[in-house]
This record gives C-alpha cells, sequence and structure tokens, in this order.
C-alpha cells in the first residue's frame, strides 16, 4: 500500500524520494521510522492524517499522510 | 503615556480600517502583551505588534546584540552591536509609536521573572530560543492561567501555535536536552522567522479582539525548502 511521508527540519533527509513511500502492513509508526532509518529517540511528534499520534503502535493504513518532526526551538 | 484611545490614532490606523474596525483598535490599544525574547522572533513581533496598535508591551531578554544575529534579527543592525535586546526593542517601540506604555527587562526570563512580570498580561508571547526555555515558559503560563502564542525556527521550517489554558500545546516538541533541537544543527533565517512571527502576530490580535485564535489546540507547520504548509490537531 502507498502511504505519503514528510520529515521536517533536520529529519528531512529521511522523506522518501516524492513523499511517499509503498509498504507491506501490518506495519505500525515505529516500524515505519526504522523502515525510513529515523532514530526514534530524535522524533518528538508524528502526525497522522493531519492529527498528533502518540500511539507509535498505531498500524499505518493505505493512503495515510504522515509528518514527522524533532526537536525545533529556535528563536 | 498609555492615554485613552485619541483622534490622531484614527488617522494612524486608517489603513486597519477595512480589516479591524474602531472598536477592535481600540481593544488592541487596552491590551497587555509580554514578549518573551527580542530576537530572531521577538525583533519582527514586537515590531508588528507595535505598529498593531497593541497599547502595552513587556519586552523580556537579557540577552545582547552579537554579529551572528544580523543574518535574521531586525534589531540587530551594525550599530546596535553589544546592546541591550530589550533596551533596543524599546527604543524602536517608542519610534513607531511614543504612547505606547512600554516596559523593558533586560533579564533572562526566568519563572520568578515571569511571574513579577505577568501582573495585568492579557496573553504571553513565546519568541525565546531553546527548548528549555520554550518548556518552562509553556508551564509557567499553564500555571498562571495565561494564554500562550509560541513560534519557534529551525532552518527552512517554522512553527507556531496558540495555547489557550487547558487545551493542547505543542511541549513534545520541547522535550529533550538544549543540544538536541534541530535549530543547533540547522541555524535559523530571516525569512522563516519573518514567517512565524507574522502568524503569531495574527493570532495575538485576533485573540485580543475577542476571535477565536485559528491555532488554538493546533499546530501550523511551514517548510519553506519545499513551501509546504500545514495545519495539524494537537
Amino acid at each position: 500500500m502507498r502511504i505519503d511521508v514528510k520529515c521536517f527540519a533536520t529529519l528531512r533527509g529521511f522523506t522518501p524520494d516524492g513523499g511517499q513511500m509503498d509498504v507491506v502492513p501490518p506495519l505500525t509508526l515505529s516500524g515505519l521510522l526504522e523502515k525510513l532509518g529515523v532514530p526514534e529517540k530524535e522524533v518528538r511528534l508524528v502526525f497522522v492524517n493531519g492529527k498528533n499520534e502518540s500511539h507509535w503502535s498505531r498500524e499505518v493504513q493505505a493512503d495515510d499522510r504522515i509528518g514527522i518532526f524533532p526537536p525545533v526551538g529556535g528563536g | 503615556m498609555n492615554t485613552s484611545f485619541q483622534d490622531t490614532d484614527v488617522s494612524r490606523y486608517m489603513k486597519n480600517q477595512e480589516s479591524i474596525t474602531l472598536e477592535e483598535q481600540e481593544m488592541l490599544w487596552d491590551a497587555h502583551v509580554l514578549v518573551a525574547g527580542a530576537g530572531g522572533l521577538g525583533g519582527f513581533l514586537i515590531e508588528m505588534l507595535a505598529r498593531a496598535g497593541i497599547g502595552r508591551l513587556t519586552i523580556v531578554d537579557g540577552d545582547c546584540f552579537e554579529l551572528s544575529n544580523l543574518n535574521r534579527q531586525i534589531l540587530a543592525l551594525e550599530t546596535t552591536l553589544g546592546r541591550s535586546k530589550a533596551e533596543i526593542a524599546g527604543e524602536r517601540v517608542r519610534a513607531i509609536n511614543n504612547r505606547i506604555q512600554c516596559s523593558l527587562v533586560p533579564e533572562f526570563l526566568s519563572e520568578e521573572t515571569f511571574f513579577a512580570h505577568c501582573t495585568d498580561v492579557h496573553l504571553v508571547a513565546d519568541a525565546l530560543g531553546g527548548l528549555a526555555s520554550h518548556l518552562a515558559l509553556f508551564h509557567a503560563c499553564r500555571q498562571a492561567g495565561l494564554p500562550l502564542v509560541t513560534g519557534s525556527v529551525a532552518g527552512w521550517t517554522g512553527i507556531a501555535a496558540t495555547v489557550l489554558p487547558g487545551s493542547p500545546g505543542p511541549e513534545l516538541l520541547w522535550q529533550g536536552q538544549d543540544g538536541e533541537d534541530a535549530e543547533k544543527v540547522l541555524g535559523s533565517l530571516a525569512p522563516v522567522a519573518a514567517l512565524v512571527a507574522s502568524v503569531q502576530c495574527t493570532e495575538i490580535m485576533r485573540f485580543l479582539t475577542g476571535k477565536q485564535p485559528a491555532l488554538a489546540g493546533r499546530l501550523l507547520v511551514a517548510d519553506l525548502a519545499s513551501m509546504v504548509f500545514d495545519v495539524l490537531e494537537l
């Protein structure tokens, strides 16, 4: 199944080409981070379809739109 | 200093009137905003809040301008290097409108300074840098029951959110040591700081004129590298 993924700030380089990737279910958000190569300890917020998702054990669904954020604190 | 709205203010704010009614303009004049930080975000924000006609500003920043601020901080000039950010911000506000009541606090914000200066404040603007500073201000506003309009930046990424008492905030973004902050790696840029400050100013104006802030419990995310903008539910 295909999902949209965008990684922000320092994690930007982990965004898949074209912002989309094909994954095989079942895949949790934690599993997705691992697949992308994003160190989980560097992630602070994950948004799924525009909503903050604190349960990273949640399974990814087809067409999900996922945003991944590291700590951002510059002023 | 901060006398009531005057006849000359009608001319001063003439270009606002199709978007901000005279009654709303008076509400802004009667408002008191504490701006924490007068650097990248704070400089732009203070400029816009003064021009918007906020009648009372408390500006807190213990830092002085240095060479590395010149890339983005509107108040950082070759002529202001080494000088207090709070003092320079005060000079700028007075140059825009000498009737704005401006309290300057050239100290780094601590829990003590915050509670000493938040009396009569209607809203707090978070223009601080550093994960620990954002988090401390977030908790202090929660404790004081004050609304907070926050912003932060890292490279081409900027975020902004409004945290009303009891509503969710983006505090998870500020968990960790300051060294883990994406800004420490990516730095910060003038267009991102100006954009986030603009969003913060707009939210502040909405709140102070009795409107529901558009970002209450939500996070505006801007990635100027890819021109992606999104509003996410916290």
